[in-house]
């Protein structure tokens, strides 16, 4: 294994609920490797979107450190991290775009954010609608897209900002298998050509098989398998990661939604 | 009773008046010629204050006069139409005219006792004789008290009224304003807060005495006996038909008259009440 | 029908009644506006939760929400002195109906700004936006639509408070309608006045809901 890109140690995570604490995270402890598409899986209640958005700290763990590149997230200032948050890219399942501007200023928003003059964040978005398929709708605002198209949108703005990593929460789970397999596909393509570190979050095992080189496999908070993705497809050693795969062959009748 | 009675009463009573109508009623002899007892009704303040002076008058005359106190306007007429009480003494003519269509009643005025009296008083400016083009006079803004206030600004020869324009005229029947005063209405209780801003302010008694005015000293001018507002707006001694040449009424209305009672009324109300001269 | 002098005075009514009500209501902005975003911001699920601030400004919204209308216009008086020298008159009542607009338009603006999609905002967040960023772009860019629908329910609350504005001489419809109208019997003016103050809220609310609608491409 080559040296971790992203290294999670002993991230450990308590939320209060009405009726007492929910431990989403128990000391997970976790390496991903540069240039890997990582894949986190688990049923849902397993904290895996917790552990992820732990990753450019949405959410600050209890304890443990995130060290992205050899640099210790939780000891930067504010401002700091915020910089360092424009090169962490992160999809989410519902798309989360600015609902009331078009495609095309949603593409412009994270180059707003920098500072770009408006020429070239304009140039920028557009080539980066091009890469997405959807240059044609730079004009239209995501209440006229569909789910897939939206989830496009979302990857072509995220990558406005060039990041070395893309966190995936859940961005599929919203989504039919068909346009499912076409922004898996993307983000494929996207990790073959611009080398970007992919952490995905999912429920489904389909996702995992689909572009995963390695995976976790996470229950009730706490780490159950990691390594490689093929490895463990095949011979799955933790109870949690042989139901998933259980539940991956009779997927057709069941939804499980993250 | 007059239209700022009410809250007259707000500013002066400072002790609940006892409503001993009940009581009194059964021990009152309805007979006035019968030498003896005059019962009357009356508001607390200042119509009760008033009687009790009359009533020493009288007393040396060999009446008694039964005063029973009440805070409405409404059983006082009530009583003296039945017949429990004599006379009553709280309201002024437009309120009974109200009252006899509304109840039935045959209530009639014996005589003007009182009337409350609207002031202009002092703002940025001290008398009357330095008013200036394009001053700003503050008055209030309800139907009655705004027109009793343009009345007195015209018996001041400040302004011009359209004629036959009387206790309902509005700033709209201003027909000659020389001084092109600027007439600001306001809210009754308003007006006297503003006397830092405007050249004079228009008020009733019961406004400028909150306001700290004496009206007999600080006011500039008031109403007259001979106004139309102190004419409509004067408080009557009030009995049931046919008991207007009552020996005892008589005896009353003259004391009430007495320039004793007179003297007593200038004397103890500094102008807010005052005496009204037929 | 009507005499010049009525005419005149109507004229007067419906030029003072926009006067007060829009002035009013666009300084009752200038000290909501910020007020709704600081409360959204310092709310517990706001991206700068701070509880003292947030219950500070919950207090004092509510203390000055419940005091009635016509008490906070007497009360203001000093402070109207102070700002327009005057403490009657059309002017000077836009002073008390500011005072009593802005902790609603705050209310307002905290609501529309809380309907804004949590997510949308998560997203700024990862993308590295400055705190004014996800004010002026998401919070407000997102909620605009919420925030003119506010606009006109606010507008309508102040011209119902202006209708007081006759206690310190403010003038307007409303005060044209309770003098002549209710004071002195006068059904036909009051029957007048309440027509074009419903034209002018059906106007504003028209107009509002327009731009709204215009805005808003969510559908």
């Amino acid at each position: 294994m080559e040296t971790a890109y992203i290294e999670v140690q002993k991230l450990s995570k308590t939320y209060s609920a009405k009726n007492g604490t929910v431990e989403a995270l128990k000391e997970i402890s976790l390496s991903i490797p540069q240039n890997e598409i990582f894949g986190i899986i688990g049923l849902s209640g397993a904290g895996k979107s917790t552990l992820v958005r732990c990753l450019n700290l949405l959410e600050k763990p209890d304890s443990g450190t995130v060290i992205i590149n050899g640099e210790d997230l939780l000891t930067l200032s504010k401002e700091q991290l915020r910089i360092r948050r424009q090169k962490i890219g992160m999809i989410f399942q519902h798309f989360n775009l600015l609902e009331q501007q078009t495609v095309l200023e949603n593409v412009c928003f994270p180059l707003e954010i920098r500072g770009i003059p408006v020429k070239q964040r304009k140039e920028k978005a557009l080539q980066l609608l091009k890469q997405v398929g959807l240059e044609d709708k730079a004009k239209a605002y995501p209440s006229q897209l569909s789910g897939g198209q939206k989830q496009r949108v979302a990857i072509a703005r995220v990558l406005a900002n060039d990041p070395d990593i893309l966190l995936c929460d859940e961005a599929t789970s919203a989504l039919d298998p068909e346009t499912t397999k076409i922004i898996l596909n993307l983000l494929k393509e996207i990790h073959d050509t611009m080398g970007i570190t992919i952490v995905i979050i999912t429920h489904e095992m389909k996702v995992i098989q689909e572009i995963c080189t390695q995976m976790a496999v996470l229950h009730k908070g706490s780490l159950q398998e990691c390594g490689s993705a093929e490895e463990i497809l095949k011979n799955p050693k933790s109870k949690a990661a042989k139901r998933l795969l259980m539940i991956k062959e009779t997927e057709e009748e069941t939804d499980y939604v993250g | 009773m007059d239209t700022y009675g009410k809250d007259y009463e707000d500013t002066l009573v400072v002790e609940g008046g006892v409503v001993n109508s009940a009581s009194a009623a059964t021990d009152v002899i309805t007979d006035v010629t019968e030498k003896g007892t005059i019962t009357i009704a009356a508001s607390p303040t200042p119509h009760a204050e008033i009687l009790a002076e009359a009533a020493k008058l009288l007393a040396s005359q060999g009446w008694t006069l039964d005063v029973t106190e009440f805070e409405d306007y409404i059983q006082p007429n009530l009583v003296v139409d039945s017949g429990e009480i004599d006379a009553n003494y709280f309201q002024h003519i437009p309120y009974l005219d109200d009252f006899n269509a509304e109840n039935g009643t045959s209530l009639v005025a014996v005589s003007g006792i009182h009337y409350e009296p609207f002031g202009i008083y002092p703002g940025t400016k001290a008398t009357l004789s330095e008013i200036a083009d394009g001053d700003v006079i503050a008055v209030p803004n309800d139907t009655t008290n705004e027109a009793r206030a343009l009345l007195l600004l015209q018996d001041n020869g400040i302004i011009t009224l359209v004629d036959g324009a009387g206790l309902t005229a509005t700033v709209k029947d201003i027909v000659d304003n020389p001084y092109n005063i600027t007439i600001q209405e306001l809210e009754a209780a308003q007006v006297s807060r503003v006397t830092d801003e405007v050249a004079f302010v228009v008020l009733n008694g019961n406004y400028a005495l909150a306001a700290g005015f004496s009206v007999a000293h600080d006011a500039v001018a008031y109403e007259t006996s001979d106004s139309a507002a102190a004419q409509t707006y004067v408080n009557v001694l009030v009995v049931k038909e046919g008991n207007e040449n009552n020996e005892g009424i008589q005896a009353l209305v003259d004391v009430l008259n007495s320039e004793e009672i007179k003297q007593y009324i200038i004397d103890t109300y500094d102008g807010a009440v005052v005496p009204f001269e037929d | 029908m009507l005499d010049k002098a009525m005419l005149e005075m109507l004229l007067e009514g419906i030029r003072d009644t926009l006067y007060m009500t829009l002035l009013s209501t666009f300084f009752g902005y200038i000290i909501g506006l910020p007020l709704g975003i600081v409360l959204t911001l310092t709310d517990k699920d706001g991206i700068a939760p701070n509880k003292i601030i947030y219950r500070i400004l919950d207090i004092i919204i509510n203390i000055t929400r419940s005091i009635p209308f016509l008490i906070l216009l007497i009360l203001l008086i000093p402070l109207t002195k102070l700002i327009v020298g005057k403490s009657y008159g059309a002017t000077a009542t836009i002073v008390p109906l500011t005072f009593a607009a802005a902790p609603l338009i705050g209310r307002m603006v905290e609501s529309s700004l809380k309907e804004v999609n949590q997510g949308v905002i998560e997203a700024a967040i990862s993308m590295g936006a400055r705190k004014r960023m996800i004010i002026f772009k998401v919070l407000i860019g997102e909620a605009r639509t919420s925030l003119l629908v506010g606009v006109t329910i606010v507008l309508g609350t102040v011209l119902g408070y202006s209708a007081m504005a006759g206690v310190v001489g403010g003038g307007g419809l409303g005060d044209i309608a309770i003098r002549y109208g209710y004071y002195r019997y006068n059904t036909k003016i009051m029957l007048i006045t309440l027509i074009f103050i419903v034209v002018i809220v059906q106007l504003m609310q028209g107009l509002g809901m327009l731009a709204a609608k215009r805005l808003d491409h969510r559908r």
